[in-house]
């Protein structure tokens, strides 16, 4: 159907129309269809700029981490309290809890928080890690290689008493 | 709405008819600028996520999966349970959830349909075929001719996969503590292409990308999470695009033009929740006062008081 065209600023309807009928109940204003980016822009990057300006706002678990450690918001990023010894990994900090433990987290780190009865001999055992593989090894990166071993087996096996 | 429907109500509420009104034309540059702006807004929101996976290959990093708003739902009830979240989410994830909150509530689905990554690489990819259609004129006439009854059917059946899917994803993130759809996940696949390994992800990925030579936007249609979320939260929006049959010329140019596939001249508010509020029925429409952006007061517009309200009509004896 096309209309036909009187100036460059109107157009004249046909006159049979095959608009479908419109109603609504409720009363309604025009807003300008700008409305729809500006709003999703500035609302979607307010909200953004403001949990960053409210250290809400962490993109790795070594940030979280290292945010709870530090005595900051530790229960907004939840990852827990964080030992924070301060004596191994890059971010200063240690898993508390076995739940806690992160796939960026070395062997080292696990074996220095020392959970009730894991031991270097014990982990290697458990999961046949060979001495090849050093303990700086990021947990993450012995998923795929060594058999059987994933970040949520290493966790349950940690919450068991004695390993 | 079936086309008996269509016609009824074109019978008793097309007053109308015969009429032959003047009313204001849409500038064709309007359509031309929203587009600009969209494709620009769009492009910069995957040229950023390029940048990231790139970046991350090549210098390690934070993986780009920390600013996927659907990552804060899947560990929302995690988080809100034991203050933890679930393995490769993070605070920013949760911070994305509310920011895409707060956008649905205002703006609907503005998410998709102005910034959202993945819908951006579907339109390109449909934007491909038609283009190819344009030169190849059998294929546009393919590409062209009208849905019938029989895959309107099928349409209308697959769309209900977003809850599915949704159920599966929170479901499964809250039962299980890890996020069972992340397996499945076309974005996850696109996030991780730079170390490609064969993976369910990426077999749905291929999938999700075939489709969208024939389907504009299959998997936001079909299968998105994020969309259906939104497309729920999106329900308390005041904003919503309107139509007025007074300036319309019932040419459906707006339906054939919703990536969405929704009728929306047959529709007075589109509230539906798979409206991605990308402006493209707008844009389409030649008449300026037949559709555009309203809000919704809360309270009876004057012009339908002549309406009877459900609670006005005689009850049945």
């Amino acid at each position: 159907m096309t209309a036909a065209r009187t100036t460059s600023s109107t157009m004249r309807l046909p006159a049979r129309s095959r608009a479908v009928p419109t109603s609504t109940r409720l009363a309604t204003r025009r807003v300008p269809a700008v409305a729809i980016p500006l709003l999703a822009v500035l609302l979607g990057g307010g909200v953004v700029v403001a949990a960053q300006a409210t250290g809400h706002w962490a993109t790795t678990g070594r940030d979280a981490v290292a945010t709870a450690g530090g005595g900051g918001a530790a229960a907004s990023d939840g990852t827990g309290p964080g030992s924070g010894t301060g004596t191994s990994g890059d971010t200063g900090t240690l898993p508390a809890a076995p739940d806690d433990v992160k796939g960026w987290m070395t062997l080292q780190q696990v074996l220095d928080a020392t959970f009730p009865g894991v031991t270097e001999a014990g982990l290697r055992a458990r999961f046949a890690i060979p001495a090849t593989i050093g303990l700086e090894t990021p947990l993450k990166d012995l998923d795929g290689v060594i058999s059987g071993f994933d970040v949520a087996t290493l966790r349950t096996w940690l919450s068991t008493p004695g390993g | 709405m079936a086309i008996e429907d269509r016609e009824a109500a074109l019978d008793a509420g097309n007053d109308r008819r015969g009429e032959r009104r003047e009313v204001p034309r849409r500038p064709v540059s309007w359509g031309r600028r929203t587009r600009l702006v969209r494709h620009s807004l769009q492009a910069v929101v995957l040229g950023y996520v390029a940048w990231l996976v790139l970046g991350r290959a090549v210098a390690g990093g934070s993986s780009p999966e920390s600013l996927c708003p659907f990552g804060g739902f899947e560990t929302l009830w995690t988080w809100l349970t034991t203050g933890r979240t679930v393995a490769h989410t993070h605070p920013a994830n949760l911070a994305l959830a509310l920011a895409i909150t707060v956008m649905a509530l205002a703006a609907r689905g503005s998410f998709c349909g102005w910034l959202c990554p993945l819908g951006t690489i579907q339109e390109a990819l449909y934007g491909v075929a038609r283009a190819v259609g344009r030169a190849i004129p059998p294929l546009g006439r393919w590409q062209r001719r009208p849905a019938g009854a029989g895959w309107r059917r099928v349409d209308a059946v697959l769309r209900q996969g977003r809850w599915v899917v949704l159920a599966f994803a929170l479901g499964g993130a809250a039962l299980t503590g890890t996020m069972v759809f992340r397996e499945v996940d076309p974005w996850s696949a696109v996030l991780s292409v730079a170390e490609f390994e064969l993976s369910l992800a990426f077999a749905v990925l291929a999938v999700m990308l075939v489709l969208s030579f024939v389907v504009p936007r299959p998997f936001c249609r079909y299968a998105c999470p994020l969309g259906a979320v939104q497309g729920l939260i999106s329900k308390a929006s005041p904003l919503a695009i309107q139509r007025d049959a007074d300036a319309c010329l019932g040419c459906d140019l707006c339906t054939r033009a919703c990536p969405m596939a929704l009728q929306v001249d047959e529709t007075t508010r589109v509230t539906d929740a798979q409206c991605i509020g990308c402006l493209e029925c707008v844009a389409a429409c030649p008449s300026q006062d037949a559709i555009g952006i309203s809000v919704a007061l809360p309270w009876p517009s004057s012009r339908s008081l002549d309406l009877p309200l459900e609670r006005d009509k005689e009850p049945a004896r």
